[in-house]
């Protein structure tokens, strides 16, 4: 079902979801863009490109409680976290985001459900918002992502005009949200000129095709795991974990405890869950025994596990092209370069194109 | 539904001093129904709770053929472990699990089983073993070689007496060169050169071994060379854990994730793991 939607339209819609809804809409503040709760329209910034930080965060927050704990005479008392859940719109996913949340619910949905997780996914409906201009890091079309894809949103958003989206209900969720704010909706009509028509950017960028072979990838990375290239690519990697949390499907994560204790040594506290990163030594380091002890390991854990081990895990790869990592590394690590130097080593030793 | 991070109750039992580093904790369910519901199988693990210290992996050193509580060895080396050992009977503990595989019991039953061990590395090895024992006629010859540091650093010391006296299995004890006492009646040498002067046939055999990695590539050189196949070697392996559930991403190597795929592997897994454990 496809409807349209002016721009005066939406910000009526908001404002009054805003009443019932929590809403998270992309903002700028400091020349920084993110996803964040508004409390008015007016705070949101539709820009053409993703904003900086992913929406991941509402899902699976840099910390969370886990579970809360009372010990008072030798007794433990375990309480549930006292997480309670609005009902939330987050409003201006983009396609790569989109997919990088549905990696997210194979690892936390799957196989021992985390329940915090779920309750999060589970209130929220997502207003998905078609990339119109691609960023100047982006390749989601080389891991199969199309910039407009609506695929698991609840409905979605393409500005066709200055002040008009098409707007594409997809979900149950989204029908049923559609049907209460129908009066706010017009029928779109496509012999009215109401297709988006790609922009001459968007054109280019995916006549551009792929940056590298997503089918041969892993096996490319197989054969190389010992190559001495890697020492050479990481040798700028200063382990500073900005790729991991910038990315929107790393999930890696440490759980520790924060303390309150008492004059009578009775103390309480709360169990966290906290973002996590493979870059850091830590991260595998062990009393006796280091498995990763250089940041070349530690870096080529990354890329192979985005690109090998979530594959033969889970059937797909663990990279969604948004370009984060591309823009953000301080030293000028590229994920494409890197890609690429790995490539053309199969190529160099059995000519695999 | 369960929130899958948070632990069990339960309260030290009894604490056995094995070394002076290393402790054994029995521990049994604060909660009757969870008592009489939990079942595991040798070779799986849990995360231990210390609440507002943390939470750390041991694998389960008990058999699950004696019920009614379970017993993790723990050295201390760490914030919790350090913790743990301070602790006493009754005090309570958290314990979520239990995770991972377990040793493949069915596949040994008619089989001889060679176990061989470094140090605290008995302690997987100690719950398949006392589970072979109760069910003693299922398996074939049993073989144990078992190696530490020094005379002082052989865990369940009183265990080791017990397996000496049986007249159904064969023990081989040894000590690193220089750890030996004067009362000592055991062997001197690394295990690995121990296992040299044995002879331990491959036909209808299989060897489960779990120590330090340097000791256990040494041993399945070994193995190799007394024609075990990768197959016929079975291994726990050690890697840092969080969640325990395949979810923090902690304990990945190649395409498993130890805590789901293991602790338990062949070394016929193992060769096509990149050399990151």
């Amino acid at each position: 079902m496809t409807k349209l939607i002016s721009r005066d339209n939406l910000k009526k819609l908001i404002s009054k979801v805003l009443t019932s809804f929590q809403v998270i809409a992309p903002v700028n503040e400091n020349n920084v863009s993110f996803f964040k709760r508004i409390s008015v329209y007016e705070q949101i910034k539709w820009e053409d490109n993703n904003p900086t930080k992913s929406p991941k965060e509402f899902f699976f927050a840099p910390s969370d409680d886990l579970f809360r704990y009372q010990m008072k005479n030798k007794n433990i008392l375990l309480r549930e976290p006292s997480n309670h859940h609005d009902q939330r719109i987050i409003l201006g996913i983009r396609p790569c985001d989109m997919a990088a949340l549905n990696i997210l619910d194979r690892v936390f949905l799957e196989d021992g459900k985390d329940l915090l997780y779920s309750a999060l996914r589970d209130n929220t409906l997502l207003i998905g918002q078609s990339c119109r201009t691609p960023g100047k890091y982006c390749f989601c079309s080389s891991v199969g992502i199309n910039p407009d894809d609506s695929q698991n949103m609840d409905l979605m958003l393409t500005d066709i005009e200055k002040n008009l989206f098409l707007v594409k209900v997809v979900s149950e969720k989204g029908e049923k949200f559609f049907s209460h704010f129908s009066s706010f909706f017009q029928e779109a009509d496509a012999t009215n000129g109401h297709t988006p028509v790609q922009t001459k950017e968007m054109v280019d960028y995916l006549k551009r095709g792929a940056l590298f072979n997503v089918q041969n990838i892993n096996e490319w990375l197989n054969e190389n795991f010992e190559h001495p290239i890697w020492s050479e690519i990481a040798a700028k990697c200063i382990g500073c974990g900005v790729c991991t949390f910038f990315c929107p499907t790393c999930h890696c994560f440490d759980i520790s405890d924060e303390n309150v204790v008492y004059r009578d040594s009775s103390f309480q506290g709360v169990r966290r869950r906290i973002w996590d990163s493979c870059s850091f030594d830590h991260f595998t380091k062990m009393p006796m025994h280091q498995p990763r002890p250089t940041q070349d390991r530690r870096f080529r854990q990354r890329i192979m596990h985005k690109f090998k081990y979530f594959i033969d895990r889970f059937q797909q790869g663990a990279c969604v092209g948004c370009g984060r990592c591309r823009s953000l590394c301080p030293v000028g690590i590229d994920i494409i370069e890197v890609l690429e130097r790995i490539h053309c080593l199969s190529y160099q030793s059995h000519g695999v194109k | 539904m369960e929130n899958i991070y948070q632990p069990h109750i339960m309260i030290i039992d009894d604490i056995t001093v094995e070394t002076p580093d290393v402790k054994t904790f029995r521990l049994k369910f604060q909660d009757s129904k969870l008592e009489s519901d939990f079942t595991f199988k040798a070779g799986q693990f849990g995360q231990y709770s210390l609440f507002g210290e943390g939470e750390a992996t041991f694998c389960i050193a008990s058999s699950p053929t004696r019920k009614g509580y379970i017993e993790c060895t723990v050295k201390r080396a760490g914030k919790v472990t350090n913790a743990m050992h301070k602790l006493d009977v009754g005090d309570p503990i958290g314990f979520r699990g239990p995770y991972g595989n377990w040793f493949p019991i069915d596949q040994l039953k008619g089989k001889d089983l060679i176990f061989i061990g470094g140090g605290i590395g008995l302690a997987p090895l100690r719950s398949l073993i006392r589970n072979c024992l109760d069910l003693r006629e299922d398996f074939g010859k049993i073989t144990i070689l078992y190696g530490s540091r020094s005379v002082a650093d052989l865990v369940y010391k009183q265990e080791l007496k017990e397996w000496e006296n049986r007249g159904d299995i064969n023990l081989i004890q040894t000590v690193d060169p220089g750890g030996e006492d004067s009362d000592w009646k055991g062997l001197t040498g690394f295990v690995p050169l121990v296992m040299r002067d044995i002879y331990l046939s491959s036909d209808n055999s299989v060897a489960l071994t779990c120590g330090p990695p340097i000791m256990i590539k040494f041993v399945i050189q070994g193995l190799d060379s007394m024609g075990f196949s990768p197959t016929q070697i079975i291994t726990t392996l050690e890697m840092k854990m969080k969640c325990g559930l395949g979810k923090c991403g902690r304990c990945n190597i190649g395409k498993y994730y130890v805590c789901k795929d293991g602790p338990v592997f062949t070394y016929a897994q193992i060769y096509e793991l990149p050399n990151e454990f």
